[in-house]
């Protein structure tokens, strides 16, 4: 079996992988859709954008940002439907039923799914063991999960943006990280939240989470150090083949991972872990 | 008769049926002279369990009676429903709910031959056809998992219809399926037929008549206009044998139903009897009305999608929660299944009454095994394909009526 | 290596549980010998590697009780197949009174009765879980190899528990698993938090162990279990 038992361990907190990478995407229509300033690496469309084209999958699971934080999920076929779901998600979108009704009627055989690390874990357990006979399992190719540190309570962090500095959730376009400040574009201009203050927007669910990279997924990809540069997890046999040929094939650039951002990752996934340990005890 | 001094006493635990039972065989001169059929499942009592509850549940909680016929469970739940409340499902619903209904007896069926066969099959070829056995009855089972939403209690049945219409392609792919299964079922059975005229284990079952009468109310879905219930009775088994038990029959978790007070067989044989004109009248006949069932039904599955429109409605969404009485009759693999069911004025269950097939046939395992080898009795109630989980599960005296 | 014996052994559920275990039975049949009355008669008095129940256990019904003491002790390891004998699924809504058995009151799941090595919600679970799950116990580690073992502990899981230890709990991330993992569509996301339909939840366990917050919460508590019992026992409580 491909597939290695998830031990979720503070001494060992990246789990199971079977390579590291830092990558970059090399694929134009990836780079334009970016802009300039986006400091992401692409990484993630790249490889969906190859899995696709090349055939490997008949479809991806994707979140697209609809608007402000708010985001739906979409059974992605075409390139043009996977780089318009390209760019940071701030809050959880939920699977529905619809979903699961979308994925059993098209007619798709293979999926790749990208997910937050909850997700991830779901996903795997649908896909390994099937406590329903209506799972679709059998469709879930290749899981995908970007790190994560906690989603927002959407409302609750929108209230706060319009509260403290004026900004109404209609008003806001995009968002992204700079340091340790969250950069939010707006019609009006700019504004900038010391991550510290934002932290109290977050889920309580996600305080309880152990999982910052997504310790059940083939493939884990989230923010490196570098600007630009995606880190890279591969964590089954088929994450690996997959990364290289899209590497191979000209969709990724990929290197070797710095020890910085391989430390700060290390760090983040220990602390995640700690933290639930922390929050989980005054739950039980 | 048991102060003969050649009269032997037999309990056998019975294997391959659907369920927990034990057959007490009393024989003489090797040859059965008379029988109890003891069910041992706990009476888990869906009767009661459904009571003061929401019809949505109920339609939920009564298909897990049974993990074989489920389908037939959830139609008649739902036609008894629909009864009491005064509502019909459209056209696409009647006609995909007939169909679900059917790829369930089809399953049944298919996996009752799989408890069959190794009375049939010599032990070197007994493994090659149960694994050829069971992946068509897996066929079977991703169809109405397809048109049902899974394959084991079916959750697209629901009151008002069928909760979801396939479309063009679905019907399409299905109809490609059932030829398929078809080629494959037609060849399985000419080659158990076959076998089965060599079975030394089989072959009193060819010699042996045994026909009562029979009762069955539609060929292939269910008629409530073809069956009086107010004449059917529902009694102990020991009220129906006559009090004179064997103490372990005295614990029987089935009860024994009758119509105008007399015993009748349901099921395939009865069905085919009435409405084609089958005359067998051999205990392997049981099987052979089996297998002529599965290659109808069939026929009848695609004569169902070809009427389906994919771009109606298959289930009227309206509902309305009001007192009422309603009556559900449906023939389900074994045979004909009631549901009964009262709703009060806040349109929950007050009341619900379950009558499954095999407290009909029970009887004639333990008449038609008189006279045959004591040593093949099992195959008596196996031939006759009784379901414990349903007789055991929902049966309750109504003195009342 | 020789193959390990399995039985299959149903004590009084709807066998859809059985059932859909005999629809992987070509492939069962190459990793175990397979003992189940389906294919003919077993033998509860020798020993199995594994025994796979399914249904639940009335409590009212000695002989029942008896027999599932008896697979216990035969068996290496004990699994609790499907939503029945794991959780007690339908049947905990059973109240007994009904003839010819009305003393047939109590159902619950096998861990009531007998030490369960792993509990498997499902109603019935898709026939390759159990190909997976032995495939799993045989490597002997891993999360949901935990969560299993949990469940066996905690058997109180329904979509009511979901709602009250996640959902109301305000531990929901909303990821919408739990709405993917109901068999009769129990579950509804409203407001990105799943609501749950009262009158469709048939009890049977899946959602709570596919929520990702619940089964972390169940590990955690079978470890303080587990914990406690060795404490009492070295105290002598
Ligand atoms: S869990 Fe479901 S399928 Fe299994 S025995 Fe119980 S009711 Fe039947
Ligand atoms: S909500 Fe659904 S999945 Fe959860 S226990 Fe109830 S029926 Fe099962
Ligand atoms: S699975 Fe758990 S965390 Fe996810 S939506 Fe359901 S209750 Fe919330």
């Amino acid at each position: 079996m491909a597939y290695q038992p998830v031990v979720i361990d503070p001494e060992n907190p990246l789990g199971y992988y079977t390579g590291i990478y830092l990558a970059q995407t090399a694929d134009e229509r990836v780079k334009r859709k970016l802009g300039p300033d986006y400091k992401g690496g692409g990484a993630v469309t790249s490889i969906l954008l190859y899995l696709v084209e090349h055939g490997v999958v008949d479809a991806v699971v994707v979140a697209r940002r609809k608007k402000g934080l708010y985001g739906e999920t979409i059974i992605a076929k075409t390139p043009e439907e996977i780089l318009e779901a390209t760019g940071p998600k701030w809050s959880i979108v939920p699977y529905t039923l619809g979903l699961r009704e979308k994925l059993t009627s098209m007619d798709v055989g293979r999926v790749a799914f990208v997910g937050l690390p909850c997700q991830a874990q779901f996903l795997r357990q649908v896909k390994m063991f099937p406590l329903m006979e209506s799972d679709f399992s059998k469709k879930i190719y290749l899981i995908i999960s970007l790190f994560c540190m906690g989603t927002f309570a959407v409302e609750s962090f929108l209230n706060y943006i319009k509260k403290s500095y004026h900004v109404s959730p209609d008003e806001i376009e995009n968002i992204s990280i700079n340091g340790d400040e969250l950069v939010v574009k707006h019609v009006r201009g700019e504004i900038r939240i010391p991550i510290r203050d934002a932290l109290f927007h977050l889920q309580h669910g996600c305080l309880t989470c152990p999982d910052y990279t997504g310790l059940f997924a083939d493939l884990s990809a989230g923010k490196a150090l570098k600007p630009g540069f995606t880190l890279l997890i591969t964590r089954t046999k088929l994450a690996d083949k997959i990364v290289r040929e899209a590497s191979n094939t000209g969709y990724l650039k990929l290197s070797e991972p710095d020890e910085e951002s391989l430390r700060i990752v290390i760090e983040k996934a220990r602390e995640k872990i700690m933290r639930s340990y922390k929050y989980l005890s005054t739950v039980l | 008769m048991v102060d003969n001094a050649l009269t032997t006493m037999q309990r056998q635990v019975l294997d391959r049926i659907g369920g927990e039972a034990v057959f007490i065989v009393f024989a003489s001169n090797g040859a059965a002279s008379d029988a109890y059929f003891v069910s041992k499942a706990p009476v888990r009592g869906f009767e009661k369990l459904v009571r003061g509850k929401n019809p949505v549940f109920v339609v939920n909680a009564v298909m897990r009676i049974c993990g074989i016929c489920h389908a037939a469970h959830g139609i008649a739940s739902t036609e008894a429903f629909e009864d009491a409340m005064g509502v019909s499902p459209p056209r696409n619903g009647r006609l995909l709910r007939e169909a679900i209904g059917l790829i369930n007896r089809i399953q049944s069926h298919l996996l009752h031959l799989t408890l069959l066969l190794p009375d049939i099959y010599p032990r070197d070829e007994l493994l090659g056809f149960t694994v050829k056995t069971i992946k068509l009855y897996n066929k079977a089972t991703e169809l109405l998992g397809i048109l049902g939403g899974a394959p084991t209690h079916p959750p697209y049945l629901v009151i008002g219809g069928v909760a979801k219409t396939p479309s063009d392609k679905v019907i399409v792919k299905i109809m490609d399926e059932l030829e398929k299964f078809n080629e494959e079922f037609v060849a399985l059975r000419e080659d158990v037929e076959r076998k089965a005229l060599e079975s030394p284990r089989i072959k009193p079952l060819l010699e042996k008549e045994y026909y009562p009468e029979m009762l069955a109310t539609h060929l292939f879905y269910g008629d409530r206009f073809n069956i009086n219930p107010s004449k059917i009775r529902v009694v102990r088994y020991e009220e129906y044998r006559g009090g004179n038990v064997p103490k372990e029959a005295e614990e029987n978790t089935s009860m024994i139903a009758l119509y105008e007070d007399r015993i009748v067989e349901v099921g395939p044989r009865a069905r085919l009897s009435i409405y084609k004109g089958f005359d067998g009248k051999t205990l392997w006949d049981l099987q052979l009305a089996r297998f002529m069932e599965v290659e109808i039904d069939v026929l009848q599955i695609n004569r169902l999608l070809e009427r389906i429109d994919p771009h109606d409605e298959s289930s009227t969404k309206l509902l309305t929660y009001r007192p009422g009485k309603g009556l559900g009759v449906y023939e389900a693999p074994r045979g004909v299944l009631i549901h009964r069911v009262e709703l009060d004025d806040n349109g929950r269950v007050s009341d619900y009454k379950i009558i499954v097939p095999t407290m009909f046939n029970i009887p004639h395992m333990e008449i038609g095994v008189k006279g045959l080898p004591s040593s093949i009795a099992d195959l008596v109630p196996r031939i006759y394909d009784p379901c414990i989980p349903c007789a055991t599960h929902v049966v309750e005296v109504d003195r009342n009526e | 290596m020789s193959k390990p014996a399995i039985l299959i052994y149903d004590l009084g559920g709807c066998e859809g549980c059985p059932l859909s275990i005999m629809r992987v039975y070509p492939q069962l049949i190459n990793i175990a010998n397979v003992y189940t009355k389906c294919l003919g008669k077993v033998d509860l008095d020798r020993e199995y590697d594994y025994a796979v129940v399914t249904g639940p256990i009335c409590i009212n019904s000695p002989e029942h009780v008896e027999e599932l003491k008896k697979i216990r002790k035969n068996s290496r390891v004990l699994i609790a197949y499907g939503s029945c004998a794991s959780v007690g699924g339908i049947i905990l809504y059973a109240r007994g009174g009904q003839e010819p058995r009305p003393e047939h009151r109590v159902y619950a799941p096998i861990s009531r009765v007998v030490r369960v090595d792993y509990a498997i919600p499902g109603c019935p679970p898709a026939p390759q879980m159990l190909i997976s799950l032995l495939n799993c116990i045989r490597r002997g580690k891993g999360y949901f190899l935990d969560l299993f073992r949990a469940v066996a502990l905690n058997p109180k899981l329904s979509g009511f528990d979901l709602m009250d230890e996640v959902v109301l709990n305000g531990l929901c991330v909303g990821c919408g698993a739990c709405v993917l993992s109901c068999p009769t569509n129990a579950l509804q996301m409203i407001d990105n938090r799943p609501d749950l339909i009262p009158e469709k939840c048939i009890r049977c366990g899946t959602c709570t162990v596919r929520c990702p917050r619940f089964s972390q919460i169940l590990i955690q508590r079978s470890r303080l279990l587990q914990k406690a019992s060795s404490l009492s026992r070295i105290s002598g409580v």
